[in-house]
């Protein structure tokens, strides 16, 4: 066969084209068809390049006039028996005046290709999507036309029904609705958006969306653009941004814009974008007013919106929790407050529902430690519309006013101290002038009251009376000590040589230790020193080194061995005798209580181990007692070594 | 021991001068007693006699706690008079209070500081010191 024009289209057409009445295509008609295609390479072209799913031939003047090839037949299901009848009406009267349409609207001459979207009824008449690619074909007679058809894909028709529903909404809606192609960067609105803006659709040109940022106020431009760049990427489930928008007075309006992407190119590339822009002016200018109200709150103060964002803050809470004043508006609480307890979401959660919270005084602690005394409260705020937009939470820090509280107590604590003392003092006087002069009178008259009537010296009365002003002498004596250890403050310790206070201490106590035939052993080094006050460490000596004498049991031979021993914190003076001992089980709370006494013994006086206890503690040590009745006694002295 | 002439006695408590007397009068180391019952009178008295050209007294025995003008008082009004000042001053005092005992290093006058009960061992003491 000859590849003429002729067969050529026989052969990409398939099969003859058939008229709807099962006529065949008149060889008049492929004839001129052919003559079209010889003369026009372009026509040819069309055909050899459609890569179609069927062609349909008919003539503009007359639309029932239609031929349908093989091809397109079988596309649609038809079989030989039932395309005779019903393969005419593939068509719709709708699709069939479109395409015409479409066809007369290209005024130029032949081949002039144009495209568009039919719906063909199949055999069971459910209507299948195709894009058709059209071509005009005129002759001395009649204007034809030549479609040929594609199916269009599953994905394709989603995209064009979502798009056309869109396309509808944007046209119909009474929002302010815009749109973009991302891919070609055309920027559309409806009339209602520019008349946010209080312009008319004619007045207001911007075509692109670089052309429309002229319209955005700078301010939040960028953080526009970003929310939009992190929506198209997929960053973001959806795009919405606070953003002023100049009016045609030229004064900014805030808007709140949302959008979302409809459809995507072939290569995945989000391609149409609508959107639509609300008026939140008042509503943005009433959190305005607030925001730079609360900014101005002495106490801190923080205002979040419905999902904890920031909305603003006063200068206090941003120093209070170390926030970035210029950089917080909008970000999430949860962004500042990463390891913020559950049980401050509960109460986010309730306020927003309308309750409000406060604490009384609460402590906290912060990162580095501090404690922190707060008083909170939080409670929601309500928009113009009465609706809860947010929650409010203010927190007072008290910690001043509490330590200063403290220090008061601690000042009049220290006052009454003070006082207390002062009153110690006196009365310490009292004792040392008053009580020991009235005793030193009567030593002196019972002396004369002697020497005058020596005959008195051995009656059993003047003998009581003479112990009686002695003990009374001891008792003032004893009493005196006490109040001076409480009354003096401590001073500086000095070093003390241990060896040298006993050393002396035991000569004092030679004559009274031979007498109850106590042995004493000092197994102390020659160069011992504490640190201390050392009329204290005599006195504690000496008290410890009389007790071993005077309660040495006659029953053995006594023994009163002195050890030192040097550890970590404290030197350790120990006294260990195998005297009568003290049941500490009876005696343990008033040991070193004063006037006290275990023993009856004539000259227990109990006051020995009570002011050795507080002079010990005085030198910033202590003593420690372990004893078992009829056994013995060890004293550990607790002194600080040098 | 040294026998002095006149001996002052500045002290409030009248059963403490009985037993004083006594005991001086027993040991008998000087002439004559001058008594004074609190720090003014005493400082007057001297004054006086200075004046007067009388007998002032070899030595003082001075108490602390008096009323008017204590013992304290005393030593700083005669700390400004030159010839009352070359008195020997010994404080005789029922104070065991170590803070007393300290106070008296600052006066120069002050030969000794003898507490209460006296007896004749403390005053034999005292005049041997002279």
């Amino acid at each position: 066969m000859v590849l003429n024009h002729f067969n050529f289209i026989r052969l990409i057409m398939g099969s003859p084209f058939t008229k709807a009445n099962n006529m065949s295509i008149s060889e008049d008609l492929t004839e001129r068809l052919h003559s079209l295609v010889k003369k026009n390479t372009s026509v040819f072209e069309f055909l050899y390049n459609s890569d179609s799913d069927g062609y349909c031939f008919f003539n503009i003047q007359n639309s029932s006039n239609k031929f349908i090839n093989t091809a397109l037949s079988n596309t649609l299901g038809y079989t030989d028996t039932t395309r005779d009848h019903q393969a005419f009406n593939v068509f719709t009267e709708k699709d069939d005046q479109r395409m015409i349409s479409s066809a007369l609207e290209k005024k130029c001459s032949d081949s002039s290709n144009f495209k568009g979207d039919v719906t063909l009824k199949n055999f069971e008449k459910i209507k299948i999507p195709f894009t058709y690619l059209g071509v005009k074909l005129k002759t001395n007679e009649h204007t034809y036309l030549l479609c040929c058809f594609k199916k269009q894909s599953y994905q394709q028709v989603k995209r064009d029904t979502k798009l056309a529903i869109y396309q509808k909404l944007f046209e119909n809606t009474n929002l302010a609705a815009w749109r973009c192609d991302n891919t070609t960067r055309k920027f559309e609105y409806n009339e209602t958006w520019v008349k946010l803006l209080g312009y008319s659709l004619d007045e207001f040109n911007p075509t692109s969306i670089e052309e429309i940022r002229t319209v955005l106020h700078p301010d939040e431009l960028t953080r526009a653009r970003e929310n939009f760049v992190t929506y198209l990427e997929g960053k973001s489930p959806f795009y919405e941004t606070e953003i002023r928008m100049k009016h045609k007075n030229g004064h900014w309006i805030w808007m709140r814009s949302k959008a979302v992407i409809v459809s995507y190119t072939e290569d995945g590339e989000p391609e149409w974008i609508y959107g639509y822009r609300e008026d939140i002016d008042k509503e943005k200018k009433e959190v305005e007013i607030k925001k730079s109200f609360i900014a101005e709150i002495p106490s801190a103060t923080a205002m979040l919106d419905r999902n904890l964002n920031y909305l603003a803050a006063s200068k206090k809470w941003l120093t209070n929790y170390n926030i970035d004043s210029k950089n917080f508006i909008g970000k999430s609480h949860l962004d500042f407050f990463p390891n913020l307890q559950q049980r401050w979401k509960d109460i986010y959660a309730l306020c927003l529902q309308g309750e409000t919270k406060r604490s009384g005084e609460e402590l906290f602690v912060d990162k580095n430690g501090k404690e922190i005394w707060l008083i909170w409260e939080i409670k929601p705020w309500y928009n113009s519309e009465n609706k809860i937009g947010g929650i409010l939470i203010y927190s007072l820090d008290i910690t001043e006013d509490k330590t200063k509280a403290k220090e008061k107590e601690i000042n009049a604590l220290l006052r009454v101290t003070k006082e207390q003392n002062q009153r110690l003092k006196n009365f310490a006087q009292i004792v040392s002038h008053n009580l020991r002069s009235h005793y030193g009178n009567s030593e002196m008259l019972l002396e004369m009251l002697e020497e005058e009537n020596p005959s008195l010296r051995n009656t059993t009365t003047f003998d009581y009376i003479r112990k009686t002003t002695e003990r009374l002498n001891s008792a003032i004596y004893h009493l005196n000590d006490v109040i001076l250890i409480n009354s003096t403050p401590s001073c500086d310790f000095i070093k003390v040589d241990l060896n040298e206070v006993l050393k002396t201490a035991l000569i004092n106590a030679e004559m009274n230790a031979a007498k109850h035939k106590v042995s004493i052993t000092n197994s102390i080094n020659e160069t011992t020193h504490i640190l201390g006050i050392k009329t204290y460490l005599e006195s504690i000596i000496h008290n410890l080194v009389d007790n071993a004498i005077k309660f040495s049991s006659p029953e053995r031979t006594s023994f009163l061995k002195i050890t030192y021993t040097k550890e970590d914190l404290f030197g350790i003076l120990t006294f260990e005798d195998n005297g009568l001992g003290i049941d500490l089980e009876k005696n343990k709370n008033k040991l070193f209580g004063m006037y006290k006494t275990f023993h009856k013994h004539i000259e227990a006086r109990g006051v020995g181990l009570f002011i050795c206890k507080h002079q010990a503690e005085a030198m910033g040590g202590h003593i420690e007692i372990e004893s078992t009745v009829n056994v013995g006694t060890i004293f550990k002295v607790f002194l600080q070594h040098e | 021991m040294n026998k002095v002439k006149s001996v002052c006695i500045i002290d409030d408590d009248k059963i403490f001068i009985y037993t004083l007397k006594h005991l001086l009068g027993k040991m008998d180391f000087c002439e004559d007693f001058i008594l004074y019952h609190n720090g003014l009178e005493a400082v007057k008295g001297l004054t006086a006699r200075m004046e007067n050209q009388d007998q002032v007294p070899d030595i003082i025995l001075l108490d602390l706690n008096m009323p008017i003008m204590d013992g304290w008082e005393f030593l700083k009004e005669v700390s400004s008079n030159s010839e009352l000042k070359k008195i020997k001053t010994f404080i005789v005092t029922s104070s065991i209070d170590p803070e007393d005992f300290k106070r008296t290093k600052d006066h120069s006058n002050v030969e000794g500081y003898i507490t209460k009960p006296l007896n004749s061992k403390k005053l034999k003491e005292v005049f041997n010191h002279l």
